[in-house]
């Protein structure tokens, strides 16, 4: 379902969204385009569904194209993507040709007739050439971790990347040198999607009885893929000890893993695990079961993300929103969202998990305080508005080289720049 | 003849300028090369961001310090550095580095933060945006005042502080110069963002106000 801005008004504020009007009033008619790899399944595609017809709603010609690709294309930007995040993977002559011609392929296709081009990762970051830049400001939009990266394949790319105008990355943690300027832009999560809009009591305890979970009893809950990474066993590690002295229920909720051969290993030995034990609750559900990982959260006494390695870490942001105590690891984008004993438990060890658990069944009232900072410091972050907010922003820094403010040393420069801008 | 109010908001990106801190040593060789930019955003705007959790550190430095380098006592100085005090970037950072070299000079602080968990240093890049309000007057500023964002507010109350020419913020000035009331001027100066978040504030400045007639 299509939402407009004012729908957005009884979460975020009528003044965020009158900001954001503001705001685009001087866009007003300008061409954003954005160009990808893919119109449906993952973050990005996700996130663009939702912007492309918000911007259009404040009066931004905005579009989205997808470039398209033969099997051996996505293949190299498969292999791109995974060196990209520091695996060990040649790359070839043959690879770079194909990468090459399919780019020159999709430049004669893709209208990229933007005032703005955002180019969205690395599939379709060759666009940009001396044929193609036109006056357009192009924007290179990075959504993945590119701090330990493959260097031959980073090598590769930079070539294209430094010639953006701008580079935007999640997190600065993610962030590389790309010879341009680099701006965190935070993804967001949408309040009025089915993962995680409001749900009353009875859905939720009806999910929880459809998995056999008490709704009387605590329950800790993990929803993530069934990945190592993401420390399951750490997780019923610490579980184990808890449940020595404390009646607790574990939930373990995660994705089909038809196509990762490791994925699917993990969930069988978790399987395997969780027969002994009717208390712990391992769930693999279908990529659309969104209400339900909804009502899996609500339905929580307390939100676990044991990563040892972590993207953004979308599902604290969703955790946090429904106002639930989190206590997760101190890696990835987890540390920008858990402010540690302010807005949920920064942890690195299983030993930090049973620790702190403990500490927030034995006082409710410290895992409300948490619940209730996380779930504003999400409001005023990690949102869609503020995420179409930025955009906006970046779409003038791109096209004026500078703010309406810069705070120098001795006082605010350039402030009579605010009617420029 | 009164000069209206004209209300603006600014809005904030954040801009990585490629330089991280691992230790309290590297964190204060940072403060001391960036911009004024980074300063300000890991002081003013870090207040701004977290500001409906009063409880807590009052800055990036102060938090990164505390949560991931357990060096409290630094923690609870740079804490103590309230930046909507100063006036100047140039003040704000030479206070932040005396506390640090202080500091440094009475203990030995080789922690170093673990894993990726570096300081990374950001710039401020901000927008301002005019908005559709204005007050000519004391009824009219009220009525804005109920309308404006938390950001609008902000941007008026402490970001003002650094412009040129500006003797407490800009709403003082406008009250004080204006509308000749020096005395509710000087309350909304004395507002502290330590104490207050953004919307406590903005219902005690409703409540200094004469009620409506």
């Amino acid at each position: 379902m299509e939402h407009t801005l004012a729908d957005y008004a009884p979460i975020v504020g009528m003044e965020a969204i009158q900001e954001i009007r503001f705001r685009a009033e001087k866009l007003e008619g300008i061409r954003l385009r954005h160009v990808n790899s893919t119109s449906v399944g993952g973050g990005v595609a996700e996130i663009l569904n939702r912007l492309v017809p918000l911007m259009r709603e404040t009066g931004i010609d905005a579009s989205w194209e997808v470039i398209r690709g033969g099997e051996a294309f996505f293949e190299v930007t498969k292999a791109m993507h995974n060196a990209l995040q520091g695996k060990s993977i040649e790359l070839s002559e043959e690879m770079k040709r194909t990468y090459l011609a399919a780019q020159e392929e999709n430049m004669r296709r893709i209208p990229l007739d933007g005032d703005v081009n955002f180019i969205h990762d690395p599939q379709p970051a060759g666009l940009l050439s001396p044929s193609t830049r036109g006056g357009a400001k192009w924007v290179w939009r990075c959504h993945i971790d590119l701090s330990n990266p493959n260097m031959q394949f980073w090598d590769f790319l930079r070539a294209y990347v430094s010639g953006y105008d701008a580079a935007v990355f999640s997190s600065p943690k993610f962030a590389k040198d790309t010879g341009t300027r680099s701006f965190i832009i935070p993804p967001s999560i949408d309040p009025l999607s089915d993962k995680n809009r409001e749900l009353d009591a009875e859905q939720v305890r009806r999910v929880l009885e459809k998995h056999g979970i008490d709704p009387s009893r605590p329950v800790l809950t993990q929803v993530s893929r069934f990945d190592l990474f993401k420390d399951p066993f750490g997780v019923l590690e610490a579980y184990r000890r808890i449940r020595k002295e404390y009646d607790v229920q574990l939930v373990l909720a995660g994705g089909e893993a038809t196509d990762d051969p490791e994925g699917a290993s993990v969930l069988s030995r978790l399987c395997a695990e969780a027969v002994s034990d009717p208390d712990i609750h391992v769930l693999c559900l279908p990529a659309t079961a969104h209400l339900e990982i909804n009502a899996l959260q609500r339905g929580s006494t307390i939100v676990l993300q044991k990563s040892i390695k972590e993207g953004f870490g979308l599902t604290v942001t969703e955790a946090l929103w429904k106002g639930k105590p989190v206590i997760a690891g101190a890696v990835g984008g987890i540390t920008l969202q858990v402010k540690h004993r302010i807005t949920g438990i920064l942890v690195n060890s299983v030993d930090g998990v049973v620790h702190y658990t403990k500490v927030l069944l034995n006082h409710p009232e410290f895992a409300e305080t948490l619940g209730r900072n996380g779930r504003e410091h999400v409001r005023q972050n990690f949102l869609l508005t503020r995420h179409l907010r930025d955009y906006l922003v970046l779409v003038v820094l791109a096209r004026t080289g500078a703010g309406g403010i810069i705070p120098l040393d001795d006082a605010i420069g350039a402030i009579d720049a605010r009617e420029a801008v | 003849m009164v000069t209206p109010l004209n209300f603006y908001t600014s809005i904030k990106l954040p801009e990585y300028v490629g330089r991280k801190a691992g230790t309290v040593e590297e964190l204060l060789e940072g403060i001391r090369a960036v911009d004024g930019s980074c300063i300000f955003h890991h002081t003013y705007h870090f207040l701004y961001q977290t500001q409906y959790a009063l409880a807590q550190p009052k800055s990036d430095f102060a938090y990164w310090v505390d949560v991931i380098l357990h060096d409290f006592e630094l923690a609870e100085r740079l804490s103590a550095v309230n930046p909507v005090e100063f006036s100047t970037i140039r003040a704000l950072r030479e206070r932040l580095v005396g506390v640090m070299e202080e500091h440094l000079r009475a203990n030995d602080c080789r922690a170093r933060a673990p894993g990726n968990m570096d300081f990374y240093f950001i710039r401020a890049n901000s927008v301002v945006v005019r908005t559709p309000y204005s007050a000519c007057d004391l009824p009219s500023f009220r009525e804005c005042l109920k309308k404006l964002s938390i950001g609008s507010l902000y941007h008026h109350l402490f970001e003002s502080r650094m412009k040129p020419g500006i003797k407490a913020n800009d709403f003082s000035d406008w009250l004080s110069d204006q509308l000749g009331l020096a005395s509710l001027a000087e309350q909304i100066a004395r507002l502290d963002p330590f104490l207050f978040t953004l919307e406590e504030i903005r219902g005690r400045i409703l409540g200094m106000m004469p009620p409506a007639a």
